[in-house]
């Protein structure tokens, strides 16, 4: 079954977030009046320089952080007025993560792993649930096997199938294939545009590399905390890779 | 499901407080035991009464133990007449006891202590002691053997009564312990009776014997079964009280050093698990969540300490009853049985201690922000917060005014006082310890700073840059050197004191002692000595002493619990069951003297014949030389002897407490080691990359664990001398002597020695164990 959400509906917007690290002097300045919507049923990677407000963008989407001023929403939730408790129960519901590494709880199997959010929410994780998620990502004969005992793109495979066991409202993914070769990359990304394509799921990427980019629908350039350029249109096109590389590189000389 | 799975997951780093808390669970169940199974027993030499008769039972006025009150001997004999002609009675014995001890070959046998072995004939039969042969004693001069002296039946041998010696034929030889005289003789040495014993007949019920006895027996206590242990003798409750003293230490100092031990491995854990709390955090789970699973944590392994502990503390608790028989703690016979309840007591405080030592971890990793799970790598917080420096502020000086208020406490409160003093200048020491670190390691690797290899400079830059984990590995180093200097040093202090100070009170003095006796007999003290014996006023049992001068005078303490002043009369009534009545003359203010009531030694005597004097002070060496049990000393020898067993007690709870705290603390050494050299594993990689030897990397960690037991003994050393001070400044103001502080060198030296080898052992097992890992 597929989804088909209206264009319009937004699974995280912000509206004019600001976030400034440090004072006096020492403020940075990491996002400056970003006004920035991700629709439902989207894929779009976030690029750009060193320091250009990316991994800030995600943390403030997520709610990991808070913005300086401006307004963060997720699914129509706005988490400027939510405490730490609630907060972190909204992240729980509708957010799931992956991250570079450092994805999974060493003392916990994968099937456990995955069953994580399920069980800090109270409810009790459906075995078939849990062995459906791990078999949509492949892994259905590691289910009792612990993270030290996975390689590094099974271990990036448990993470996602615990992103998406809450059906969330929207999964970030920070540089998810930073810590993997080639092969693994392309299995990660492939399971990432599969829950947009199959389950409607909405998917933010921050990455530096340009193939891992061409597998989004949007292309979202930021520097120095602002928008500095955008790339839309179809996914995996060929070529679109080298496009989004010469953009990057013209970005980071000016 | 999360914490279950943390503890199997990280079983090793779990391990000390595993360990930790499995001797803390054990020695509390242990000490449980021992004491519940130490409780008062009805005296083997009345067992075979089923019923006892006796006065009322009256607690002592300065708290310790009771005093049963006496009846005259007429009043018993009227009473026993009575009680006899009860149905099912078959005889109703009045029982004596008094001082009775035999001589053979010049020297008194028998226990040392016992100021009541001595009998009337009819008492025998209290205890079902038989008759194995000869014939009873029936006049004065004649007794009955116990027939493990392995005297004879017709032997003349000498017998000491608070008269004096005298010479006794043996006429029988009993099947148990005791001297016993004439029912006449007993009556003499012995007028008042404290319990009438009721034999009953075949078949008779003692309950319903009892239930006639209370209607005759008005005023009395009449006992069955367990309710006859009231009648333990005193010294017996004194042993009972001593071992209940260092088994009541043992605990607390259980208590203490688990909540110690777990509380430094669970700061230490959380720390390192930083990452993986973020990545909870950001997976959806609450600070309440992230604080329930440390504190879920803390009770599995709790609960899995506990159990181990109990196990472990039932099987020690025989032999431990054992060593506290032996060390003169406990009374000999002493059985001690498994029991549930004790056992479960100290499971629950097992679990208990182990949530208090993890709540603040917990705290702490609720606090773990969800961002951490992102960040590379481990950056190490800031020394101190401000609620450490505030603590550690706060604890120095409480440290310090309990150091200068020793000096000046009361005698009693002095070791207590010097003890919290240590305890709060150490929790001090430990938590100023990341900003004394760095300048110490400076101080410490001043003379290496120009070596040439790369040892010194790893060494004191990981020192330096990681403060807190440094500080942190010291902590346990610096509890373990001050308590094991503490106390030591108080013990060495104290035993070079008092001896000094009473020496320096009787310089020039003969002293005459007993020797081999509970005191000295009239013929010995020749109406000198202070009589002590125990008399009874408004339910109260008190320690009484006759003096040949002084007027009747109250120590302030006990005439409030009397409820008398100046002027008022008091009617007391002495051994003998007669009654006094007595005017105070005067009050005597606490501290002063230990003495709490003091009456004319005449008056004393009149009602006690039994008793026994102390010791007489001044003496003409020659004159009591030469009587059995009688010792003259001079007054060196007589200091020494006096604090001999005050001395002893003292190294026994020394011995104890520090042997226990030390291995207690050697554990959290091996903990805190072991882990700070885990959590090194990456730097460990760095450095064989960089071209270390295997040989190399182990030495460095070795080095900077003994680096790190420097500095902890510095410290500990640091801690432990003030309260010191104050301990050797009032001494010297109380026994006018001067006091130096003295350490004990030997304690001090295996003490450092023992942590340092155990430290390195931890570190290089552990360091070896993790670059293993990394290569395989």
């Amino acid at each position: 079954m597929t989804i088909t959400p209206s264009p319009a509906a937004e699974a995280v917007g912000l509206t004019g977030a600001r976030k400034v690290y440090g004072t006096g002097a020492q403020a940075v300045t990491a996002l400056d009046e970003l006004t920035l919507a991700f629709p439902q049923g989207t894929f779009t990677a976030v690029m750009g320089p060193s320091g250009s407000g990316k991994s800030t963008l995600l943390q403030c989407a997520a709610g990991l952080d808070r913005l300086t001023s401006g307004a963060v929403r997720v699914g129509g939730v706005d988490l400027g007025g939510l405490n730490e408790q609630r907060r972190t129960v909204l992240r729980r519901e509708r957010i799931g993560f992956v991250f570079q590494s450092f994805n999974l709880v060493a003392s916990l199997t994968a099937a456990q792993n995955v069953e994580l959010p399920l069980r800090l929410a109270g409810r009790r994780p459906a075995a078939a649930a849990v062995r459906a998620a791990l078999a949509e990502v492949g892994l259905a004969d590691r289910a009792t096997h612990r993270p030290a005992e996975l390689s590094g793109g099974q271990q990036q495979r448990v993470a996602i199938a615990r992103a998406l066991i809450t059906r969330p409202d929207v999964v970030f993914a920070d540089e998810p294939t930073g810590a993997l070769d080639t092969a693994a990359s392309r299995e990660v990304l492939g399971l990432l545009r599969a829950a947009v394509d199959g389950h409607g799921q909405t998917v933010v990427m921050v990455t530096h590399d340009p193939v891992a980019a061409s597998y989004a629908d949007e292309v979202v350039f930021l520097r120095d905390g602002r928008i500095a350029d955008r790339l839309g249109g179809a996914a995996q096109v060929p070529g679109r890779a080298e496009q989004i590389a010469g953009l990057m590189a013209r970005l980071e000389q000016r | 499901m999360i914490a279950l799975a943390a503890v199997r997951g990280r079983a090793a780093s779990l391990a000390g407080t595993f360990a930790g808390l499995t001797l803390g669970v054990a020695l509390i169940a242990m000490a449980l035991l021992v004491h519940v199974s130490a409780q008062p027993r009805t005296p083997q030499r009345l067992a075979a009464a089923p019923v006892l008769v006796h006065g009322p039972v009256a607690p002592d006025a300065a708290g310790v133990g009771s005093g049963v009150r006496p009846w005259t001997g007429s009043d018993a004999a009227a009473l026993a007449g009575r009680l006899a002609g009860l149905p099912g009675v078959a005889a109703a014995v009045p029982d004596r006891s008094f001082y009775a001890q035999l001589v053979i070959g010049g020297e008194p046998v028998g226990d040392a202590e016992d100021a009541g072995a001595g009998h009337g004939w009819s008492s025998a039969a209290l205890g079902a002691y038989p008759l194995v042969e000869g014939v009873a004693p029936a006049a004065a001069g004649q007794v009955a053997a116990d027939v493990a002296t392995g005297l004879a039946v017709g032997a003349r041998t000498t017998l000491l009564t608070a008269g004096g010696p005298a010479e006794v034929i043996v006429t029988g030889l009993v099947g148990g312990p005791g001297v016993y005289v004439s029912d006449a003789e007993a009556a003499r040495l012995s007028p008042g009776v404290p319990v009438i014993g009721l034999l009953l007949r075949d078949g008779a019920d003692p309950a319903g014997a009892a239930a006639a006895a209370r209607d005759v027996a008005t005023g009395a206590v009449v006992a069955t079964g367990e309710q006859r242990a009231a009648l333990e003798p005193v010294q017996q409750a004194k042993t009972r009280w001593l071992g209940t003293q260092l088994l009541i230490a043992m605990a607390s100092l259980a208590v203490f050093v688990t909540v110690f031990v777990v509380a430094s491995t669970f700061a230490l854990n959380v720390a390192q698990r930083r990452r993986e709390l973020g990545l909870l955090r950001t997976v959806g789970a609450t600070p309440r969540q992230i604080r329930r699973f440390v504190l879920g944590e803390a009770m599995l392994v709790g609960a899995a300490g506990g159990v181990a502990g109990a196990l472990l503390g039932t099987a020690a608790a025989g032999p431990a009853g054992g060593l506290l028989v032996r060390w003169g703690l406990a009374e000999p016979g002493l059985e001690v049985r498994p029991q549930l309840l004790p056992v479960l007591a100290a499971v629950a405080v097992g679990v208990g201690v182990a949530l208090v030592g993890a709540y603040a971890a917990g705290r702490r990793a609720a606090k773990v922000p969800p961002m951490d799970a992102l960040r590379e790598a481990s950056v190490e917080a800031r020394a101190m917060g401000p609620g450490r420096w505030l603590l550690g502020g706060g604890a120095l000086l409480l440290g310090g005014f309990l150091a200068i208020r020793t000096a000046a406490a009361a005698a009693d409160e002095r070791v207590n006082s010097a003890l919290f003093a240590a305890m709060a200048l150490t929790a001090a020491a430990a938590l100023l310890a990341p900003v004394l670190v760095p300048p110490l390691v400076r101080l410490v690797s001043w003379p290496l700073r120009g070596a040439r290899g790369a040892g010194p400079m790893l060494v004191r830059a990981e020192s330096l840059t990681a403060a807190r984990r440094t500080a942190a590995t010291a902590a346990p180093v610096i509890a373990t050197v001050g308590f094991a200097v503490l106390l030591s040093g108080m013990v060495s202090t104290m035993r070079e004191a008092y001896p000094a100070g009473q020496a320096a009170k009787l310089a020039g003095i003969t002293v005459a002692v007993p020797d081999g006796t509970p005191g000295l007999t009239e013929a010995a003290a020749g109406g000198r000595a202070v009589l002590p014996t125990r008399v009874y006023a408004n339910g109260l049992s008190i320690a009484a002493f006759g003096t040949a001068t002084a007027p009747v005078s109250v120590a302030a303490d006990v005439a409030d619990a009397l409820g008398v002043r100046v002027g008022d009369t008091l009617s007391v009534v002495f051994a003998d069951g007669n009654a006094e009545r007595l005017t105070i003359a005067k009050l005597t203010p606490d501290g002063q003297v230990d003495d709490d009531l003091i009456l004319p030694r005449e008056l004393v005597r009149r009602h006690d014949p039994s008793a026994l004097a102390g010791a007489v002070i001044g003496v003409d060496a020659a004159a009591p030389a030469g009587l059995p049990g009688v010792e003259v000393l001079d007054a060196k020898a007589y200091a020494d002897r006096e604090s001999s067993e005050d001395t002893r007690l003292l190294w026994l709870f020394a011995t104890v407490l520090i042997a226990l705290s030390v291995g207690y603390t050697g554990i959290a050494v091996v903990n805190t080691m072991a882990m700070s050299a885990e959590s090194r594993r990456p730097d460990l990689a760095v450095l064989r990359r960089a071209g270390a030897t295997p040989r190399q990397t182990l030495r460095y960690a070795a080095a900077e664990a003994l680096l790190v037991v420097a500095l902890g003994t510095g410290l500990g050393l640091a801690v432990t001398i003030p309260p010191l001070l104050g301990m050797a400044g009032g001494l010297a103001e109380e026994v006018g002597v001067p006091v130096a502080l003295r350490l004990h060198w030997p304690v001090l030296v295996a003490t450092v020695l023992a942590t340092a080898a155990v430290a390195v052992a931890a570190t290089l097992t552990a360091t070896r164990r993790a670059s293993a890992h990394r290569s395989g």
